[in-house]
């Protein structure tokens, strides 16, 4: 009788018991539930907006490789790049250009030095800029949070291009040094140009139009050229510097572009007037000049590679490799 | 009679667990669509990323080149991860025009699409037994 009334009354008191429980439970389930879709769609909204800031940063960096880009048309080709990718309304976007430092692997960004070496441009319009970032956040609109006042989140992304024009070449440099200076040389070894009667470096014509100074100092820094050459070939030295050679150089020390391909050739007739004949394809490092210009300059590079191949990616429109960074 | 009220109420855990079980099913079963298709959607959208920045960076020149439209159609596959099932992801390659001021900007345009089984759901009358999630990516 005891046991039947103990287990009556256990029934009595525990009917519903577990329905209470779910009932009590289920909103602080249905709370995770609805935490974890606001938040996870906004995870996915960031990592679709990384993918339009890829592509608007990439973009941009294109820009950088030619002759003149200002700060307004890089930031308008942001802005259309990423409205093409479905982002055009975003909560803040910002543009920033500067110079990819390999050794730290980061953008050195133009104006915003407070010390030590400043990076040599000021906005996106100077032609030493060779990379950029992207910066963006766009208001993503909450299923439930809202209910808690949490109307938006706003999750950001960066993306950073650069041409990479430092240590890699898309294709060789517009200029030649005699073979024979470098023939015995090792790998790692300085060798001179220059002071030297007839000359025993000279530019040469890649197919670009470096007859002229200017022509001349742009495809040395962005290793423009336009044709592909082999191994046999004669290349034509072209006619004239029309600028100051050093300059050229003090630009290549200035944007970290010392590493260079560069090609070997025959001796250069006298007044470098003749074609030369292409014998190797070398990597050189520039280290310093004399001072001189003109037919006088002579410069001390040091030998990295021999016999190389030159990669060919670019060599047709002469576009330097674009690196993305995230 | 307490003995009839006693059997009554024997049967209440039994139906309140039933209730419950099917409420914890049923959430639990969202959650599993919920994230299967949240994971696949990431996926598909980062396999257009990736043929688009393949198109424009790896030496892909021309979407008309059957070669070419092959190997980065391969590429683009391969960026799927399981459980989704390279095989079923279309993709289509080719470029798109957009004019901006009377500047006419091409862009390599990746879309990818996939046809995701939705599980159980199809078990239940009247809700799809699948979806198609697509993406597209432009870069140039």
């Amino acid at each position: 009788m005891n046991r039947y009334n103990k287990n009556n009354n256990h029934l009595k008191q525990e009917s519903g018991y577990a329905l209470v429980l779910v009932v009590m439970a289920v909103p602080v389930l249905l709370s995770f539930v609805a935490f974890v879709i606001d938040v996870g769609n906004a995870f996915r909204m960031q990592r679709t907006l990384q993918y339009g800031t890829d592509a608007a940063s990439l973009a941009a960096v294109l820009l950088l490789d030619e002759a003149t880009h200002t700060d307004a048309l890089v930031s308008s080709d942001v802005i259309q790049t990423l409205n093409d990718n479905g982002f055009s309304s975003l909560n803040s976007l910002s543009t920033s250009c500067g110079i990819w430092d390999e050794s730290t692997q980061a953008i050195e960004f133009c104006g915003g030095c407070t010390g030590g070496t400043c990076p040599a441009c000021t906005d996106c319009s100077d032609t030493n800029v060779n990379a950029i970032m992207v910066g963006a956040s766009v208001g993503v609109s909450t299923y439930f949070a809202k209910l808690f006042g949490i109307t938006s989140l706003f999750p950001a992304v960066s993306s950073t291009a650069y041409l990479n024009t430092v240590g890699i070449s898309n294709c060789i440099r517009p200029f030649a040094v005699e073979f024979q200076i470098i023939d015995t040389l090792a790998i790692g070894d300085f060798f001179t140009v220059g002071n030297n009667e007839p000359a025993n470096w000279g530019k040469v014509d890649l197919g670009i139009n470096s007859s002229s100074g200017k022509s001349f100092e742009e495809a040395m820094l962005t290793n423009t050229c336009e044709s592909e050459y082999e191994v046999g070939n004669t290349l034509s030295p072209g006619t004239g510097f029309g600028g100051p050679i050093r300059n050229v150089f003090d630009q290549i020390i200035d944007q970290g572009k010392q590493d260079m391909e560069i090609a070997l050739v025959s001796p250069f007739p006298n007044g470098n007037s003749d074609v030369v004949t292409l014998l190797e394809f070398a990597k050189v490092r520039f280290h310093y000049d004399n001072g001189k210009n003109g037919q006088n300059w002579s410069g001390t590079f040091e030998v990295l590679e021999r016999n190389i191949t030159p990669p060919t990616g670019g060599a047709s429109g002469g576009i330097s490799p674009r690196m993305l960074v995230q | 009679m307490k003995a009839r009220k006693t059997v009554a109420e024997c049967g209440a855990v039994l139906v309140e667990a039933a209730f419950t079980t099917i409420l914890l099913l049923l959430m639990i079963t969202g959650i599993f669509h919920f994230s299967t298709v949240f994971s696949a959607s990431l996926n598909i959208r980062n396999a257009s990323a990736v043929g688009a920045r393949a198109a424009i960076l790896q030496g892909y020149t021309d979407y008309t080149d059957n070669t070419q439209n092959s190997a980065l159609v391969a590429e683009v596959q391969s960026a799927l991860t399981p459980p989704l099932t390279p095989a079923n992801l279309s993709v289509v390659w080719d470029e798109v025009t957009v004019t901006v001021g009377g500047t006419p900007i091409v862009y390599q345009r990746v879309q990818t699409s996939y046809p995701l089984s939705l599980g159980f759901l199809h078990l239940v009358p009247g809700l799809p037994n699948s979806m198609t999630l697509t993406a597209e990516t432009r870069m140039r």
